[in-house]
C-alpha cells in the first residue's frame, strides 16, 4: 500500500471513530449545537453538557498549545501574541458564517469557517513573521505582544462585529467529535513537521542560527514558515472557539490569554510536543476540577491552589513536566 | 515520571466525579460573577447582596418550607468562564435559577445556556438592551441605558424648568450614544429645544473646541452622558471657558474619582443613579443597616441590585409555588410593583425592569440625594 493510501485510510478511521464517539457522547442527536437541549433539564448523552464543554475547550487549548510549541519550543522564537492569531481566526470564522453562510449545512460552515480563519490568520502571521524577522528573543516577544494588542483594539473598534458589546448569535455547531478529530490531525501534522526536513531545520535554528545558516539552511525562510503554520493553526482554534461558545468578546483575547498558552508550554516542557499537550490538559482541567474544593473549604481558594500548583511544578521541575522527553506514540523513532 | 502521570490521572478523575445533587429539603440557587480579576469588586459586592437576601429569607423560614442554598462560581471576568460556570450550575449542580452577571458582555455569553436549558436567569445590573433579548428566560432588575436619558430629560424639564439643552456625547460608547439619543427624543417631546450637539471620543483630554461651540449657542444646561474621567475634565474646562450652566449626566458619573478629577467645578451638577444610601424608605435603611452589620462596609449600588435580584426570585418562587423552569419563568415575568431597595420594580414584556431612578446633586464633594424620577 502506498504511503498516501495509508494516510487516507488512517484519516477515514479517525473520522469514523470521531463520528461514532460524538453520537454516543451526545445522546444520538443529529442536530449539532442543539445537542442536549431537546429535553430541558435532562440530557440523553453519556456525559453531562458541562464536561462536554470542558472537553471541547480542552481540545481547543491543545491545538493552541501545540501550535505555539512549533514556534516557541521547536524554532526557539519567543512569541507572546498567540491570542491575537486566535482572535483573528475567531472573528473571521464568525463573520464568514454569520454574514455569508448563515443557512448553509453545518459541515460546510465548519469547513469554510475554519479554512477562512486559518488562511487569514496565516496571512497575518506571514506579515508579522516577515516584518519582525530581524528580532530575536525578548524583542520578538515584545513585538508580537504589541501586534496582538493592536489586533484586539482594531476588533474592539469594528462595529459590524459588535465592538465592545461582543459578537453574539454566532451559529453554534462545534461538537466534540469534529474538534477531537481535528485536534488529533493537528498533533499528527506537527509531529510530522517536527520529524521531517522542516522540523530538523527549525531545531538547528533554535540551537544555533549561525551554524544552521552555514549548513545551508535559510533561517528567514524557515522562521516565516513556522510563523505561518503556527498562526494558521491558532486561527483554526479560534474558529472552533467561536462556534462552540456562540459569543465572542475582545476581553477573551487579551495578553492574559497569550500568557496562558505560553504557560501551557512551559508547564509541560518547552520543546516537547507531549509536554505541550499535557500542559494544555492541566491548565484547562485543573481550574475546573478545583471548583470541587470550594464545597469542602467553603471559600473560593480555586485560583490560589491553581497558582500554587504552577509555582510548585516550576520549582520541582524547572524543565517542565515532560522536559525534553516525548510520549512513546509521539517520539521521533 | 510515573508519579506525574498519576497526578494527571487524578486531575482527570477529579473532574469526572459525579455531580452533587441538591437535597430535597433545599432549594439550590446559582450565582456567577467576577470574584477575582480586574472587576473583582463588582462580583464580590453583588454576591454579598445576594447572600444577605438568602440569609434573611432562611431566617424567616426559607421559601416553600425549604432552606435556600447558594452555589457561587467565580469567572475571573472572562466571558468563556462565565458560560462554563453557568453550564456547571445548571447541569452539575441542578440549580433552579441563575443570578448574574454584572457586566453585559458576560451576561450575553451565559444567557444562551440558561435559555436553552429553560432555567430562569436574572441579571442584577447588566444595562445593555441586548441582554434580555437573548430569550424569554432572561430577566434583569435594573433599568436599561436609554431609560436614564428619559429620566434626565424629565428632570431637567420638570424640576429644573430648563427649556434649552446642549448635548456633549462620547461617539465611541454605546452607552453614551444611547443615553443621548433618548434624552433628545424625550426632551423635544416635552417641548424643550436642543440648541447644540457636539461629540468627543473617550480618552480625549481637550474639550475646549466643543465647549466654545456650545457656549456660543447659549444653552441653559449641558447633558454629558459619559464616564467620570472625561466628565471631570469637561467640567473643569467648562468653568475655564466661563460656562456657568449646570452639567447633567448618568450613572457613568458614579465614582469618587469624579470629584477628585473635576474638583470645585463639579459643584452643582446633577446625575441619575440606581440607588442612594440617603433614600428614606424603610426597605433601603433596613438593608443598609443589615448589610453593614453583616459585612462591615456600606453597600454600593451593585450590592443593592444583587439583593433585589435575589428577592425578586424568591418572591416569584413563592408565588409560583414551584421551582420548575416554565412556572418559575411565568412568575418572575409577572413581577409587579416589587418594593426593592433600588426602587419599585415592575418587569415589562421585554423582561426589563421599569423602575424609578434617583437624581443626585454634587454638593461639597458629596453626592446628595435630590429626588426620585418615576418612569
Amino acid at each position: 500500500m502506498s504511503k498516501l493510501n495509508k494516510t487516507v485510510l488512517l484519516f477515514l478511521i479517525f473520522a469514523a471513530v470521531a463520528v461514532v464517539l460524538n453520537f454516543v457522547l451526545s445522546g444520538f442527536s443529529v442536530t449539532p449545537g442543539a445537542l442536549f437541549y431537546e429535553k430541558p433539564g435532562r440530557f440523553t448523552g453519556l456525559i453531562s453538557p458541562y464536561y462536554y464543554s470542558v472537553m471541547i475547550l480542552l481540545c481547543i487549548n491543545v491545538i493552541l498549545s501545540v501550535s505555539l510549541a512549533l514556534l516557541n519550543g521547536f524554532t526557539g522564537l519567543f512569541t507572546m501574541g498567540h491570542a491575537g492569531f486566535m482572535a483573528i481566526g475567531a472573528y473571521t470564522s464568525a463573520s464568514v458564517v454569520y454574514f455569508l453562510l448563515p443557512t448553509a449545512p453545518f459541515f460546510i460552515q465548519l469547513i469554510a469557517g475554519a479554512l477562512a480563519a486559518g488562511a487569514f490568520s496565516g496571512l497575518v502571521g506571514f506579515f508579522i513573521g516577515t516584518s519582525s524577522l530581524r528580532l530575536n528573543g525578548d524583542y520578538l516577544g515584545m513585538v508580537t505582544l504589541g501586534f496582538s494588542e493592536i489586533i484586539r483594539i482594531i476588533l474592539l473598534n469594528i462595529d459590524a462585529v459588535g465592538g465592545a458589546r461582543g459578537f453574539s448569535d454566532i451559529p453554534v455547531y462545534m461538537n466534540l467529535g469534529s474538534v477531537l478529530l481535528i485536534t488529533v490531525i493537528t498533533i499528527m501534522v506537527i509531529k510530522r513537521i517536527r520529524d521531517g526536513r522542516l522540523g530538523r531545520a527549525m531545531l538547528a535554528i533554535k540551537e544555533n542560527e549561525m551554524a544552521a545558516n552555514m549548513m545551508g539552511i535559510n533561517p528567514l525562510n524557515i522562521k516565516v514558515k513556522a510563523f505561518v503554520i503556527s498562526s494558521f493553526m491558532a486561527g483554526m482554534a479560534g474558529s472552533f472557539f467561536a462556534h462552540s461558545e456562540g459569543y465572542l468578546s475582545t476581553q477573551t483575547f487579551s495578553f492574559a490569554k497569550s500568557f496562558e498558552v505560553i504557560a501551557m508550554n512551559v508547564v509541560g516542557g518547552l520543546g516537547s510536543l507531549s509536554g505541550a499537550i499535557m500542559g494544555a490538559g492541566i491548565l484547562t482541567v485543573l481550574p475546573e476540577a478545583l471548583r470541587k474544593v470550594q464545597d469542602i473549604t467553603g471559600v473560593d481558594l480555586r485560583m490560589v491552589i491553581y497558582a500554587l500548583t504552577m509555582v510548585l511544578i516550576m520549582i520541582l521541575r524547572p524543565q517542565g513536566l515532560m522536559g525534553n522527553k516525548e510520549w512513546k506514540w509521539l517520539s521521533s523513532k | 515520571m510515573k508519579i506525574l502521570s498519576k497526578f494527571f490521572l487524578l486531575c482527570a478523575i477529579l473532574t469526572l466525579v459525579s455531580c452533587n445533587k441538591g437535597g430535597d429539603d433545599k432549594i439550590m440557587v446559582g450565582y456567577f460573577g467576577s470574584m477575582t480579576g480586574a472587576e473583582a469588586t463588582f462580583g464580590v459586592s453583588t454576591r454579598d447582596g445576594v447572600l444577605l437576601a438568602i440569609e434573611e429569607w432562611n431566617k424567616a423560614g426559607g421559601v416553600l418550607g425549604k432552606q435556600i442554598e447558594i452555589k457561587a462560581y467565580d469567572n475571573q471576568g472572562k466571558p468563556e468562564e462565565a458560560r462554563l460556570s453557568v453550564e456547571k450550575l445548571i447541569n452539575a449542580d441542578n440549580v433552579i435559577a441563575v443570578l448574574g452577571e454584572v457586566a453585559s458582555t458576560r451576561s450575553l455569553a451565559a444567557a444562551p445556556v440558561a435559555q436553552q436549558n429553560k432555567v430562569p436567569m436574572i441579571s442584577p445590573s447588566s444595562t445593555n438592551p441586548l441582554v434580555t433579548q437573548k430569550g424569554d428566560y432572561i430577566f434583569r432588575v435594573c433599568f436599561i441605558d436609554p431609560f436614564q436619558g428619559e429620566v434626565m430629560a424629565k428632570f431637567a424639564f420638570n424640576s429644573l424648568k430648563k427649556k434649552k439643552a446642549a448635548i456633549l456625547r462620547d461617539s465611541k460608547s454605546d452607552y453614551s450614544m444611547g443615553l443621548a439619543t433618548y434624552f433628545e427624543k424625550t426632551f423635544t417631546a416635552l417641548g424643550g429645544e436642543i440648541v447644540g450637539d457636539e461629540k468627543y471620543v473617550s480618552g480625549d483630554v481637550d474639550f475646549k473646541a466643543q465647549l466654545t461651540n456650545l457656549k456660543s449657542k447659549g444653552p441653559e444646561f449641558i447633558f454629558v452622558p459619559g464616564y467620570y474621567t472625561e466628565v471631570g475634565l469637561i467640567a473643569r474646562q467648562a468653568k475655564e471657558q466661563g460656562i456657568s450652566v449646570p452639567l447633567l449626566g448618568g450613572d457613568g458619573w458614579d465614582s469618587p474619582e469624579l470629584v477628585s478629577i473635576g474638583g470645585k467645578s463639579m459643584e452643582g451638577n446633577f446625575f441619575s443613579n440606581h440607588y442612594t444610601t440617603e433614600d428614606p424608605r424603610p426597605e433601603v435603611q433596613n438593608f443598609i443597616k443589615n448589610y453593614e452589620a453583616r459585612f462591615g462596609s456600606r453597600p454600593n449600588a451593585l450590592a443593592a441590585s444583587g439583593y433585589d435580584a435575589a428577592r425578586v426570585l424568591f418572591e416569584a418562587i413563592k408565588r409560583a409555588n414551584s421551582v420548575e423552569g416554565p412556572k418559575l419563568r411565568d412568575a418572575i415575568a409577572a413581577t409587579k410593583e416589587f418594593q426593592g431597595v433600588t426602587g419599585i420594580i415592575t418587569l415589562n414584556e421585554q423582561r426589563d425592569a421599569t423602575k424609578s431612578a434617583v437624581v443626585l446633586e454634587v454638593k461639597d464633594g458629596q453626592f446628595k440625594y435630590l429626588e426620585t424620577v418615576n418612569p
